[in-house]
């Protein structure tokens, strides 16, 4: 075993053996979060199993532990598990309080040895993926996601709805899930991510936990996805919705690149830009999921993009216009001064929304992911840090040209699709 | 995770001559973390959100803004170094207390904690802020009526209390603050904010030290907590609204009575847990529903709000005074081991950051009570939920939640309100 120590103040992340475990104790934690996620995400898919990935992970949720399905099992320890699924994987995530988080893990673990696939538990997990699909279509800026993943992603399936829909789940079985997870839940490729009062629990019970599914990695699923023959880069759709949202995506810089502090730096520099052209003031700061206008940058993800979004408080189309002007200006005028405001707010952002149990596991998993260290937050100051103004220029023409564009416009809108 | 905060001799000097005048603030903190990223920063003041004499609807709400827009002189504003520094500033007002918060890289916390209290022990609105104050305060008016959740607490409030602070909605209608004047501001502020009424609540990667000049833990607010006087026997009510809603209130425990407070927390919980309550899973066929029930934990009584925003919202009435009636009946041992596991775990998760842990501590402090706070060191709520037994809360229900008051929206042009 392999064990790397990093002292960070008080904390202390320690990369484990393979697959790979990575631990950022906090003892002033009150409760543990662990991030587990394997490659068993949208691009494993073929183009015939949209929603299969989702399909899978949510009857892992609804596997009877005990005679309880999971999720209720670990509700009922004092806990919660819940799962996204990403272009590359799924991540499951457990958060509980120390006395019994233990006996949450070896619930996740046998749910893991003996999923159950069954007709009933299928029928139950495709009900409540029908539900979050649903509940999902009511927000502007997933639906836009969706629309725009669905072209970013050229060779996999990674770009399709990541909970499927419902006329696709429809068709799945018992045998279709079965099959899918063995062929995708393996160890190989996992990464487990845990974070809080981890000295609550004995060491091997975070190592142990994907001991239990068989060794080996897997190959996303090799797809041609044609592309549209239009001119057109804007996507629309209609929704029940109460104001025009308008979602840019643009291809990004990965996180292993010289890019990526530069972008992280333009990103944040975006998102103050539109929020002040966008010209609604506030001096409170909205919460993410609030928040009208903003630009996230998907690191995460292989190729990474950038999200820049704006709802229609007012003109949507007019605040993206100015804002995109001036990163046109930013790209192509020479930059005097220093760049200190910009970064010293760049890293303001990423701290401010770094301090989740959840999100630290994520960034830890990501950077481990992607075979950095799992010290994710002084490589991102150091990245953010030593950004120069040749950088962010080049980084400002290089991917912040072209994008593509959904509107997400009310159903009863009269409002022109041009753009 | 960094090692941020500031510990230069220099700046904790300063800080502390600035910080150190006769009358003191009171100090709170929760989970002060060496190794987080961020610090909160927060004052909470004991205010009446109407005005001292209940007649200035929304002046709180103005003067905090105010506050935290005007720029000191020669300097920069709260509002545009926090923001300079990405970090969030929360500006809140509730009737009874009012608070200003920042969240901010460590490194920067003592920038921000000096331009805070310079900011608001002695404030200095000007013209300038108080437009933007103006500004601000009319957008969060703008978009309330379309807020069910809030116009119906608003409203329950109105009906439970029938004077006192609790009976005033603290964000009014935007045109209440078109006819507060400067002066008016400055007036309430100065004697609001004063570093004699304020509370410092700080969590996260700051030094204790830095605060030493204020005040120790035990260290108390110059006023007392602003009580309101429930309504001997609430009348129900139907209000013209942007959206439909059903509200239903009643009053609880005092804050001083911890056990019975944490009782009709932990009755939230099982019954309005937003993914694991008995209601919201039983109600949640029905799309357009939000359910959110809460115990509200005030000085002296609390309250129980129950809120149901959407079209069929009127069709759930029954079922909650049915779930709120079962609870009168101790639960199955087995079910509540179960279930004040599930509610430990839903308070510890809602006090992770240092934001939400300074935000508890700064709440519970205000309400006269700041051992109580779930982060507090102390684990006085955490002893209090573990000691909860199923007699003792069917007991509590049986005691507190017996007829409710209720508010319906009903949709169309706003206006109207009667008693029914």
């Amino acid at each position: 075993m392999t064990r790397l120590t990093l002292v960070l103040c008080a904390a202390v992340l320690c990369l484990g053996a393979s697959p790979s475990v990575v631990r950022q104790n906090d003892p002033a934690a009150d409760l543990i979060g662990t991030q587990v996620r394997i490659a068993a995400g949208l691009d494993r898919q073929s183009p015939a199993q949209n929603g299969l990935a989702a399909l899978v992970a949510e009857s892992v949720l609804q596997t009877a532990v005990g005679g309880t399905p999971l999720q209720d099992a670990v509700a009922g320890e004092g806990g919660s598990i819940s799962y996204e699924i990403g272009p590359h994987d799924v991540r499951f995530y457990l958060e509980g309080i120390p006395e019994s988080y233990e006996t949450m893990l070896g619930s996740f673990r046998s749910a893991l040895i003996r999923p159950d696939f069954s007709s009933a538990s299928v029928a139950r997990a495709r009900a409540s993926l029908n539900a979050r699909i649903a509940q999902s279509q009511q927000f502007p800026l997933a639906v836009g996601l969706q629309m725009l993943n669905r072209t970013f992603y050229t060779n996999s399936d990674a770009g399709m709805p990541p909970l499927g829909l419902p006329q696709t789940l429809a068709g799945f079985g018992s045998s279709d899930a079965r099959a899918f997870f063995t062929a995708y839940y393996l160890r190989g490729d996992a990464v487990v991510s845990t974070i809080g009062k981890i000295d609550a629990v004995a060491p091997d019970a975070f190592d142990s936990l994907l001991a239990v599914l068989p060794a080996g990695s897997s190959a996303p699923a090799k797809v041609s996805i044609p592309q549209l023959s239009s001119n057109s880069r804007q996507l629309i759709a209609r929704r029940d919705i109460p104001v025009p949202w308008l979602i840019a995506q643009y291809k990004a810089p990965d996180l292993r690149g010289r890019d990526f502090g530069p972008m992280l730096v333009l990103t944040s520099f975006l998102e103050r830009t539109l929020s002040d052209v966008a010209g609604v003031p506030s001096l409170s700061t909205p919460p993410q999921a609030q928040r009208g206008v903003g630009a996230i940058y998907n690191f995460d993800t292989q190729p990474a993009s950038v999200v820049v979004f704006v709802d229609g408080g007012g003109d949507p189309e007019r605040v993206f216009a100015t804002a995109l002007t001036i990163v046109n200006v930013l790209g192509h005028s020479k930059l005097e001064g220093d760049l200190s405001d910009m970064k010293a707010f760049a890293v303001g952002r990423f701290l401010d929304e770094s301090t989740t149990l959840r999100t630290r596991a994520w960034l830890a998993s990501t950077f481990v992911r992607q075979h950095l260290g799992p010290d994710y937050t002084a490589q991102t100051i150091a990245a953010i840090n030593k950004t120069t103004a040749a950088d962010l220029q080049r980084v400002a023409v290089r991917y912040l040209g072209f994008p593509n564009i959904a509107l997400v416009l009310p159903r009863d809108s009269q409002q022109s699709p041009s753009p | 995770m960094i090692a941020g905060a500031v510990r230069g001799a220099a700046a904790v000097a300063c800080l502390a001559s600035a910080l150190s005048a006769p009358a003191q603030a009171q100090l709170v903190t929760s989970r002060v973390d060496p190794t987080a990223g961020t610090a909160a920063i927060e004052l909470w003041y004991r205010v009446p959100a109407a005005g001292y004499d209940l007649k200035s609807p929304g002046i709180a709400r103005l003067a905090l803004a105010a506050a935290a827009a005007s720029h000191a002189a020669g300097g920069s504003s709260l509002s545009e170094i926090v923001n300079r520094l990405g970090g969030s500033l929360s500006l809140e007002v509730y009737p009874d207390i009012s608070m200003v918060g920042a969240s901010v890289p460590a490194s920067s916390a003592v920038s921000v904690l000096r331009a805070m209290t310079s900011a608001f022990f002695n404030p200095a609105i000007t013209a300038a802020g108080m437009k933007i104050a103006a500004q601000d305060s009319a957008v969060v008016a703008v978009k309330q009526p379309f807020d069910s959740l809030r116009t119906l607490q608003d409203a329950l409030f109105a009906q439970l209390f029938s004077q006192g602070p609790a009976h005033y909605a603290p964000v009014p209608d935007p045109s209440a603050f078109a006819k507060l004047a400067q002066s008016d501001v400055q007036t309430f502020a100065s004697r609001a904010f004063q570093r004699a009424n304020a509370i410092l609540s700080l969590a996260g990667n700051v030094d204790k030290s830095l605060a030493a000049g204020i005040a120790g833990n035990d260290a108390a607010v110059a006023v007392a907590p602003y009580d309101s006087t429930p309504a001997g026997r609430a009348a129900d009510i139907s209000v013209s609204a942007r959206a439909a809603g059903l509200g239903l209130g009643w009053t609880g425990p005092r804050i001083a009575d911890t056990r019975a407070a944490t009782a009709m927390d932990f009755v939230a919980d099982y019954l309005f847990d937003p993914d694991r309550g008995t209601v919201t899973r039983a109600v949640r066929a029905q799309r357009d529903l939000f359910v959110n029930g809460q115990f509200v934990t005030l000085h002296d009584p609390g309250v129980l709000l129950v809120t149901l925003s959407g079209e069929t919202a009127a069709t759930s009435q029954q079922t909650v005074l049915d779930a709120v009636a079962a609870m009168a009946q101790p639960l199955d041992a087995a079910a509540f081991a179960q279930a004040r596991k599930a509610f430990l775990y839903h308070i510890l998760s809602q006090i992770q950051t240092p934001l939400e842990r300074a935000d508890n501590a700064g709440w519970y402090a205000a309400e006269g009570n700041a051992q109580y706070a779930p982060g507090d060191s102390s684990g006085t709520y955490l002893n209090a939920a573990s000691s909860l037994d199923p007699q003792f809360v069917a007991q509590t229900v049986r005691a507190y939640l017996q007829r409710p008051v209720i508010v319906r929206l009903i949709q169309s042009s706003p206006g109207t309100s009667t008693a029914t």
